[in-house]
């Protein structure tokens, strides 16, 4: 009878140990405080546009892509949160650079779960039309909506989406942005 | 609490191996939760470790079905084969080294007396085949009662009746009855059966319509052992002190009446396997350590009849079957419930804190309501088994084994604002059930769980909402918010608290333009999963019902006030009546400094400077790394941000409390498929198509002054449309009524118009061809009467005025196909006061003319220029005058007044 007393004991140490250890495993991520990814540092790279304003390079190493955009615009990442956005970067005129807090930022990058894309515009489906950036093809969506004019493009992003957007005001400069985005991966 | 583990701790740990292993590979397969000292499974070897008497080991060289119990001095096996096997080698240990004990094999005829080696081992050749009840005990010498010419062993210990077949006892007797035949009375006649205990008292296998009765039993380890049997009636005994007072293990149609059951350790009455339509009739059961245990449900055995004249340590049992809709409320201490097979009942304020092994028994009950219940002291406080969409809220479960136990697939039943306290094996134990639900969203939440309330258990509450940050989870569930405290819901939160909880739900959701959390079609604010999955909306942008998913800024703070304060109240009778930022700004907010922030509170934005609001975020308290929710843009969508942040931008106005919005001073509502067009006495018109051009905001007004809503469905399903100001203006009102384009000239409308707590219903169930061409009008005098009116297009046909001049001034009151001038008393008509003028016969000077053509007779009169009541700076004279059914008309017009001195 004292083993199998034994066994018992033994057996629940066990499940404890391995119990916890699932538990350890599984919950502990979701109850850490939010801690915003790393945000890249913009690398310099002066180089001259068309119209000779200096641009500068901004390289995301740990979703791999890079894009180039004006060198007098300003670049927040992760500025807020929300547990279905693994990513965000928003980007305005260093003169408006307040406009990136607005709910719609002059250019803004938001990588999401594909389920968020989903059902933010399901229901503009029949506007969109076919686009392609960095080679990867996509959704663009153009619609008007807190009375403004809305351009928004969606690519597939690994297991998640990435939304590109900004205003109509906006769009030069974003189709410039959108010209030089490249994927790393 | 310690007491109750060592006194439970066998249990505990066999709980734990059931409940970690179901399927334990090396053992037999447990398949049921078992008494203490019971095993049951198929297998070849059995392992009873929590029996307060012997812990016997049992190896049989053949897979065997086995149930297996040690209760004191006695040791019983059923056993069957699982194989083609007839027999097997069976061996078992664990008994007393060197002992002396006596196996009976079926019933107590068949004995065989055998002493166990120094280890306490036997082992024996079993026949397998058909099934055996084997029991073993350390003493023999039995009674057996016979329907012959002596009654068997009657004669030895009373008086056998054989015409009756009746065994009187005239004496106590000290060995074990059992009943031999069928049809046989046992009279105890008051006399004692003492066992010394072991074995059983009086033992009936496998035969029929016997009766057990006056007979005093005492110290076996089963009193009365009725086995295999069909309508045994035991009336009348006392069956104490041993270990199972009175035994159904099988036994069908068995009455149990008038019995007393005592101080037992284990059982007063035990009924399992298939033993259908139990009767019990004022039995007393009491001190025993579980008093009641029945549990046939599982065998497929129903059909019991037992009233609450039964009682467990004085207090009423309660079984129920098949009953649909019944509610049982102040109960005050029940016994023990069973309700098997029952629907959409009711379970309200009562207690069970009997020794039972289940308190309330559901099996195979669905919809139905358990509340305000406590529930302590038991193995299991409330069971359920193929039991769903059960909700159980205010309840207590508190020092059981296991507070709710989960079985056989029960599904979908709802656990809210429920303590659990000190259950020692786990508070909710989940084997073999479905999914079921431990909390509600927020503000309601989850349960209280004591161990889970304090941060060295994970439960951490940084933003003071009363629930822990962190889910509580244990096996097969878990509860979202769980609560920080004991009863923690009925500390009642503030209004702004509630909105802030509803705000942080969600997070991470959706961004709909013109969403307000009301659905359409509902009539109500949505519970946040719906705000999640999609609900119907009115579209004010596209003037037409639309659905989605999630909310907009201002319906952010909208729904999660009116969610909050009445989520069946429409938002113009609710706490936030101002659909836009701008009206909440206006109406529904006031100042507040920034250090007296509170969970709940706003942050107003006008991004252009244009004096709209365009912006509102709900600030929430701190929070893991935001402290406001800010529903953005649709490629954002709901998030969470720093309010340090948001307070620096340009377009920052102000923090501002949420108050209750004042009912509208003026509100004109139309049932119907129809727009207004209203104007106010300062001539603010409001359309269906006024829009203030606003960033973000759909703003469907004329700021501070009329607000449109169409959010609220009529009972015709067309939108009500409602026009509403928070100012009362003195004087008139005119409603114009459009209808939807396409509407069918026969479909009616309805119109109210309200001004403070004056209503006057200007058209009810009126067809849409009859629309006046001029609205309806409403006079809103100092005193606050309210009067209607009929306005009417009038001209004043002149292009300026001399108010010297000595002539005359004509008009006209244009008739219309809803509006015909021959109704007009000419004799009460003023303009500016004055009269229409008389000819020098005395008659008016009036004529029916169709003056503009439009081939409806117009009313023309004339007034003398002079006696018109009108100022050099007038711009327009009003006309009024009464029809001949003493409706008032009204009407006015621009005018000129030349020369300007």
């Amino acid at each position: 009878m004292k083993f199998l007393y034994k066994k018992i004991f033994y057996l629940i140490i066990g499940i404890i140990v391995i119990s916890t250890g699932v538990y350890i495993y599984y919950k502990l991520p979701n109850n850490q405080p939010y801690i915003p990814p790393p945000i890249t540092t913009p690398t310099n790279t002066p180089t001259s546009t068309p119209n000779n304003t200096e641009i500068k390079t901004y390289r995301n190493t740990e979703f791999g892509f890079e894009f180039q955009y004006p060198e007098d615009w300003v670049i927040r990442t992760n500025t807020s949160y929300s547990p279905f956005s693994k990513f965000d970067l928003i980007s305005a005129p260093s003169e408006k650079s307040y406009l990136i807090y607005y709910p719609t930022p002059p250019f803004l990058i938001n990588i999401v779960t594909p389920d968020f894309a989903e059902r933010q515009f399901f229901d503009l489906k029949n506007i969109a039309s076919n686009t392609t950036v960095g080679d990867v093809a996509g959704l663009k969506y153009e619609y008007e909506e807190q009375n403004l004019s809305h351009i928004t493009i969606i690519l597939p992003f690994g297991q998640y989406k990435i939304i590109l957007g900004t205003t109509k005001e906006y769009e030069e400069v974003f189709n410039q942005i959108l010209a030089s985005l490249k994927f790393l991966q | 609490m310690i007491t109750q583990i060592k006194k439970n701790w066998q249990l505990v740990a066999i709980l734990i191996i059931i409940f970690s292993f179901p399927t334990f590979p090396l053992k037999a397969e447990v398949t049921e939760i078992m008494p203490h000292g019971t095993i049951e499974g198929q297998g070849t070897y059995f392992d009873i470790t929590n029996s307060e008497y012997l812990n016997i080991f049992l190896q049989s060289s053949e897979p065997v079905k086995i149930r297996m119990e040690s209760i004191p001095k006695m040791i019983t096996i059923m056993i069957e084969s699982i194989s083609s096997a007839k027999s097997a080698e069976i061996s078992l240990s664990g008994f007393a080294p060197l002992t002396t004990y006596y196996k009976y094999q079926d019933d107590y005829h068949n004995l065989k007396e055998f002493t166990t080696d120094e280890n306490g081992s036997y082992a024996y050749t079993q026949d397998l085949s058909e099934p055996h009840l084997v029991f073993i005990q350390l003493r023999k010498s039995t009674k057996f009662i016979k329907d012959d010419s002596t009654g068997g062993d009657c004669t030895s210990i009373g008086i056998w009746d054989s015409i009756t077949k009746t065994c009187t006892l005239t004496q106590d007797v000290v060995e074990t009855i059992q009943i031999d035949a069928n049809n046989i009375t046992m009279d105890g006649a008051g006399f004692l059966i003492t066992g010394s205990g072991t074995g059983n008292g009086v033992f009936v296998t496998g035969r029929r319509n016997v009766t057990i009765e006056n007979i005093t039993i005492k110290s076996f380890s089963n009193g009365i052992y009725l086995n295999n049997t069909d309508g045994i009636i035991v009336r009348g005994n006392n069956a104490n002190d041993g270990s199972v007072g009175i035994r159904l293990f099988p036994a069908s149609n068995t009455l149990l009446e008038n019995n007393t059951t005592k101080r037992n350790s284990n059982f007063g009455v035990y009924v399992i396997l298939n033993s259908p339509n139990l009767t019990m009739r004022g039995n007393v059961m009491s001190d025993n350590r579980e008093n009641l245990y029945l549990r046939t449900f599982p065998f497929g055995a129903f059909g019991h009849d037992i009233d609450t004249t039964n009682t467990t340590d004085g207090k009423p049992v309660y079984y129920i079957e098949n009953k649909n809709g019944r509610e049982f409320n102040n109960l005050g201490e029940v016994g023990v419930f069973f309700c098997i097979f029952c629907q959409n009942m009711v379970f309200r304020d009562f207690s069970i804190d009997a020794p039972n092994e289940t308190a309330l028994y559901l099996w195979d009950t669905d919809d139905s309501v358990i509340e305000n219940i406590r529930v302590a002291d038991n193995d299991f406080g409330v069971r359920f088994e193929h039991s769903d969409r059960n909700t159980v809220s205010g309840s207590t479960f508190e020092h059981n084994l296991a507070g709710v136990l989960l079985r056989n697939g029960s599904a979908n039943n709802i656990f809210f604002h429920n303590n659990f306290i000190d259950n020692y094996f786990s508070h909710v134990a989940i084997n073999s059930a479905g999914a079921n639900i431990f909390n509600l969203p927020v503000p309601d939440g989850g349960n209280y769980w004591d161990t889970f309330d304090e941060s060295s258990e994970g439960c951490d509450d940084t933003d003071s909402d009363g629930f822990c940050d962190s889910p509580y989870v244990f096996s097969g569930g878990q509860d979202n918010y769980p609560w920080t405290k004991q009863d923690g819901w009925l500390e009642e939160k503030s209004l702004p608290a509630k909105a802030a909880l509803l705000a942080k739900e969600l997070i991470s959701y959706s961004y709909l333009w013109g969403g307000k959390g009301w659905d359409y079609y509902q009539d109500l604010f949505v519970s946040p999963d719906v705000i999640k999955t999609g609900y119907n909306f009115y579209n004010p942008s596209i003037k037409t019902i639309d659905s989605g998913v999630g909310v907009d800024c201002s319906g952010l703070v909208m729904w999660a006030y009116d969610k909050s304060f009445d989520p069946l109240k429409s938002p113009i009778n609710n706490f936030v009546k101002y659909e836009g930022a701008n009206g909440q700004y206006l109406h529904n907010t006031t100042q507040v400094a920034e250090s007296e922030l509170q969970p709940g509170d706003v942050m107003f934005f006008d991004w252009n400077s244009d004096n709209h609001i365009d912006h509102v975020a709900m600030y929430v308290g701190e929070n893991e790394g935001y402290d406001v929710v800010n529903a953005r843009s649709r490629e954002l969508g709901i998030r969470g941000m720093s309010k340090n942040i948001l307070k620096e931008l340009p377009g920052f106005v102000s923090f501002k409390q949420v108050i209750s919005a004042l009912p509208p001073a003026i509100l004109a509502t139309t049932h119907s498929p129809v727009d207004l067009i209203v104007t106010d006495p300062d001539g603010f018109t409001i359309t269906p198509t006024t829009i203030i051009s606003s960033d973000v905001e759909y703003l469907h007004e004329i700021p501070g002054v009329l607000y449109y809503s169409e959010m609220g469905k009529g009972e015709d399903g067309n939108p009500i449309d409602q026009v509403y100001s928070p100012i009362l203006k003195i004087g008139d009102y005119t409603i114009k009524i459009v209808p939807i384009l396409g509407t069918s000239p026969g479909v009616t409308y309805s119109l109210i118009f309200s001004a403070g707590d004056k209503t006057v219903n200007l058209a009810q169930d009126m067809p849409i061809s009859q629309i006046p061409t001029n609205g309806y009008g409403v006079t809103v005098s100092e005193t606050g009467a309210i009067n209607s009116f009929i306005p009417v297009e009038i001209d004043v046909r002149q292009d300026s005025i001399n108010l010297k001049s000595n002539g005359v001034t004509p008009v006209v009151i244009f008739g219309s196909a809803t509006f015909d001038v021959k109704q007009i008393d000419p004799t009460t008509i003023k303009l500016a006061s004055a009269d229409i003028k008389l000819k020098n016969n005395g008659q008016l000077m009036i004529s029916y003319e169709n003056i503009n053509e439009d081939g409806f007779i117009d009313f023309v009169f004339y007034v003398t220029t002079k006696e018109l009541n009108l100022t050099l700076n007038a711009t327009k004279a009003d006309l009024e005058g009464r029809l001949i059914t003493e409706e008032i008309i009204k009407g006015s017009d621009s005018v000129r007044i030349v020369p300007k001195l």
